[in-house]
């Protein structure tokens, strides 16, 4: 992933939009998955998405992160969004009955190319296994501070205290950066 | 780098929060309040969360879903006629609004089918030829039921069959009994051992329609696909839920169990 995609979207290539569909897809699938209570929805939020991208391709500004977080941030954000829009709760169950469908080939994990994911990564080693279990529930599943509560039985106050103490870290970790 | 005023830990949990899961509209006011003072330095502070949130979901969402190539074919082929308005012409512009208008009819019949999604004798057939051709694959894990404590009397049998690769399975049960889904709905759940949080996985919520159960002789063949990536299935449970299903089940109305062997 070099970095060089986000401009040559803002300008309207669309090759570069295709390159950037074979490189983001899998990062946006998982996190329209994620978010979305059917497997029609998380299509259709995919498609969202990636519109979203094309319209504020050029808001990228390297010099603030990679294009991996601009895309995984905007991914989220518009996800969230649609989320929060209905129910948090899938009324039904994904029924599907397309035919059966391979996902495209897997790209290699983000963190291997991904400097900021590299920097987090080292950052959540220093935290304690619940602690990470925490965020974790937090930034992957989606859950609120007090479902994260209930879930793992901690009080709400300290549910708080270990994703802000850890969400800092990576953060004091990214501004690090040379 | 410039110093920096130090928000407050309300300020920051706030978000945090709308960062991770998003706020309900009680938490989003309380932000705009705290945000009145200093709009410009909570934006940046909110970019800077946003940032390190998704450079810690690339740092543990090591194994990524493939995009399946179904939706990467859709989304290349919306492009050409969504993307086109950087031209600025009206031509395009009127195209982008009728992929939009296309797009909502989409939705809206999407909606209309949608809550009418009982197991019935017309998807029977379907998703039984498709469980036959994932029954094929490799990869795929099969599992028996074992009633559950809040099994009918006269029990409850069948299968389940997941593949991993696919992320798509089949719940085949016999005994269940219909449910009114204005009271409670059933709801998967998935054990699995390649997941570093114990919690299992959520299925999905799933309802019996009584006369489809008549229809179709007493068994369901319900087609699931997990919201989250199941790698190494253990276990596969059933329970009875609120309507629209829980994040976290009590586990109080365990309707089936059906274990994985391994080894």
């Amino acid at each position: 992933m070099n970095g060089a995609l986000m401009p040559r979207i803002a300008r309207g290539e669309q090759p570069a939009f295709a390159q950037c569909v074979k490189e983001y897809g899998g990062l946006i699938w998982g996190i329209a998955r994620r978010f979305s209570p059917t497997r029609a929805d998380a299509e259709d939020a995919a498609q969202e998405v990636f519109l979203h991208l094309w319209r504020n391709a050029r808001h990228f500004d390297p010099s603030r992160g990679s294009e991996a977080v601009f895309i995984a941030t905007l991914a989220r954000r518009v996800l969230i969004n649609q989320f929060r829009g209905r129910q948090r709760r899938p009324q039904e169950v994904p029924i599907d009955l397309a035919p059966e469908e391979a996902p495209t080939q897997l790209g290699p994990p983000e963190s291997e190319t991904c400097a900021e994911a590299a920097l987090a990564a080292a950052a959540l080693a220093q935290l304690p296994a619940e602690q990470q279990r925490v965020i974790g529930l937090a930034v992957l599943q989606g859950l609120t501070h007090s479902e994260i509560a209930a879930l793992t039985g901690h009080p709400l106050g300290t549910v708080k205290t270990m994703l802000r103490r850890g969400l800092m870290l990576v953060r004091k970790r990214l501004e690090e950066r040379p | 780098m410039s110093e920096r005023a130090v928000p407050s830990d309300a300020l920051l949990d706030l978000l945090l929060e709308r960062a991770t899961a998003g706020l309900d509209p009680e938490a989003s006011a309380e932000l705009e309040r705290l945000m009145r003072d200093q709009p410009e330095q909570v934006q940046a502070e909110a970019e800077a969360i946003e940032q390190s949130v998704a450079a810690v979901l690339l740092a543990m969402d090591t194994r990524p879903q493939g995009l399946p190539a179904a939706v990467r074919d859709r989304i290349l082929a919306g492009a050409p006629v969504t993307l086109l308005p950087r031209a600025r012409t009206g031509r395009p512009r009127a195209i982008a609004l009728g992929w939009w208008s296309a797009a909502a009819c989409l939705g809206l019949a999407l909606a209309g089918w949608w809550p009418r999604l009982f197991v019935g004798p017309r998807a029977v057939p379907a998703a039984s030829e498709a469980r036959a051709a994932l029954l094929a694959s490799a990869h795929v894990v099969r599992a028996q039921w074992t009633a559950g404590a809040a099994a009918p009397p006269g029990g409850l049998s069948g299968d389940v069959v997941f593949d991993p690769v696919t992320q798509r399975g089949y719940l085949r049960l016999r005994g269940i009994a219909a449910n009114d889904p204005r009271q409670q709905q059933y709801q998967l759940w998935i054990a699995d051992a390649g997941r570093a949080q114990p919690e299992p996985v959520d299925g999905g919520v799933f309802n019996v329609d009584a006369t489809a159960l008549a229809a179709a002789g007493g068994e369901v063949l319900i087609p699931f696909e997990p919201r989250l990536p199941v790698h190494s299935p253990a276990a596969f449970v059933v329970t009875l839920e609120q309507p629209g299903g829980v994040v976290i089940s009590r586990q109080e109305h365990v309707l089936a169990l059906a274990k994985v062997q391994t080894g």
